[in-house]
């Protein structure tokens, strides 16, 4: 269990979603249809489910403070959302195995639901525009759970490596 | 004993909660000098960005190049005749200008300042990847002189105003983000000029939205949309686009005006700051009674 490649990689992700991603999806804004890049998350679901819940926690909670302070001003919202979201997908994973179809889909609803507490959680305090629709995060899910499949043989086969084993963890 | 643990977990979500929800009330307002640690991580970052976005953007406009080899003809006859239409009008404004500084020597009117301002040039590191923070992150700070609600533009027009300021980076609230409070006083360039605020923003046509223009008022599609000038650090005469389309509004005592921002808000690379070399005395124009029916309020300042 290394922190520092886990923690540079995901500062990696974040970096992606905010400069390369966005020069290249010219369509995020506007228009009723558009796809925002979620990799922060889909890893942190990984290190989640492949090296340990609590500390997908703690650097959910790390990586979300930096979105926060580096886009939003409002502190809390992603730190919460990318922390609590992995934990609890890990959560569901005591009691079956693992395979991938079950991670894709884990991946995928993740995504979904962390774009809805977003929502929510922007729109308790006023800064939420629209309405919530169930349909406007779909392409959003859809799309991260593609990466998540596309990258799913190496991120394991790493995550495998640096992780000592995925530790049963029997307190929280 | 998993039980206990299980009300322990639920018992530190809850306080999560609350925890969330007070920093996120205390946090909440703009604030435009964040906190000290804040500043050295959105700088240490924005310097970070800016290596990756630069590179970005230069590959997807190789790309773009590619595909615009198929237009270059087309494009090149289009504008060439836009050219010849520039000059002319470039001739036109000229002209307008002598009058105008004539036609101010024989009032003996004083110039007015609210259309002055120096641009600073500023590069766009980043951009929020969400959908709730339109928001770009620019290189340029404290140290250039940045300062908080100074506006944003491209060659294209008005883009969105200075929402905080660190000492080597600077957040800047897009013009799409406007539902938040960050109103702009405008005039349409009508036959008669008519102020109003654009407040609002529609996002499933992509259409900036003014509300509250009198009904008398002669607003029309394909007329201009310019910042006013009125109500703080916003100079005069930055475009915000055309007029698309007028409504009257629901409780049918106003119209609503839907305009068409003129700058492209996709690709940002290269933004301009602008600088107020001069704060207006907080006036509002005041709406001249006149024997017909026509409401807009009128300034003596542009006479047209």
């Amino acid at each position: 269990m290394r922190w520092g490649i886990l923690i540079g990689l995901l500062v990696l992700s974040f970096i992606l979603e905010g400069t390369i991603v966005q020069v290249f999806s010219m369509n995020a804004w506007e228009g009723s249809f558009y796809i925002l890049p979620r990799f922060a998350l889909v890893l942190l679901v990984f290190i989640s489910l492949f090296v340990g819940r609590r500390k997908a926690f703690l650097l959910g909670v790390l990586i979300g403070l930096l979105f926060d302070i580096n886009y939003t001003g409002v502190i809390g919202v992603y730190a919460f959302s990318l922390a609590l979201i992995p934990y609890l997908s890990a959560l569901a994973y005591q009691y079956f195995q693992l395979n991938i179809f079950l991670i894709i889909l884990t991946v995928f609803l993740s995504v979904y639901v962390q774009e809805s507490i977003t929502f929510f959680l922007y729109d308790l305090f006023g800064l939420a525009r629209g309405h919530y629709d169930l349909l406007t995060h779909l392409p959003t899910a859809a799309f991260n759970a593609l990466v998540a499949l596309i990258l799913y043989q190496p991120i394991t086969r790493f995550l495998e490596k640096i992780s000592d084993g995925r530790q049963d963890e029997e307190r929280i | 004993m998993s039980n206990f643990f299980f009300k322990r977990r639920l018992l530190a979500l809850l306080l999560s909660l609350i925890v969330l929800v007070t920093m996120m009330g205390i946090t909440v307002k703009d604030r435009p000098f964040p906190t000290w640690p804040e500043r050295v991580i959105r700088d240490s970052f924005a310097f970070v960005e800016g290596l990756v976005y630069k590179p970005a953007t230069a590959v997807a406009a190789f790309f773009e190049s590619f595909q615009e080899i198929y237009h270059v003809y087309e494009e090149n006859k289009a504008l060439k005749q836009n050219l010849q239409q520039l000059t002319q009008l470039t001739a036109q404004l000229n002209e307008v200008k002598l009058e105008n500084k004539q036609y101010a020597k024989l009032l003996e009117a004083k110039e007015s300042k609210l259309s002055d301002y120096q641009l600073k040039i500023a590069e766009v590191v980043a951009r929020s990847p969400d959908r709730w923070n339109h928001m770009l992150i620019i290189d340029t700070g404290s140290k250039d002189g940045i300062k908080p609600n100074m506006a944003v533009v491209t060659p294209g027009g008005y883009i969105g105003r200075i929402q905080s300021v660190s000492k080597y980076s600077a957040q800047v609230e897009l013009v799409t983000d406007i539902e938040h409070g960050n109103h702009i006083g405008a005039v349409v360039q009508a036959d008669e000029s008519v102020y109003g605020v654009v407040e609002g923003y529609d996002s499933k046509n992509n259409l900036l939205i003014m509300r509250k223009i009198p009904l008398q008022a002669k607003v029309a599609p394909k007329q201009l949309v310019i910042t006013s000038g009125l109500g703080g650090t916003i100079p005069r005469g930055l475009i915000l686009g055309e007029v698309i389309s007028v409504k009257t509004n629901d409780l049918f005592l106003t119209k609503d005006v839907f305009i068409k921002p003129s700058a492209n808000l996709n690709q940002l690379e290269k933004v301009f700051v602008v600088e107020r070399s001069f704060l207006p005395p907080p006036e509002i124009p005041t709406p001249e009674r006149q024997p017909d029916n026509s409401t807009s309020a009128d300034e003596g300042e542009d006479a047209s």
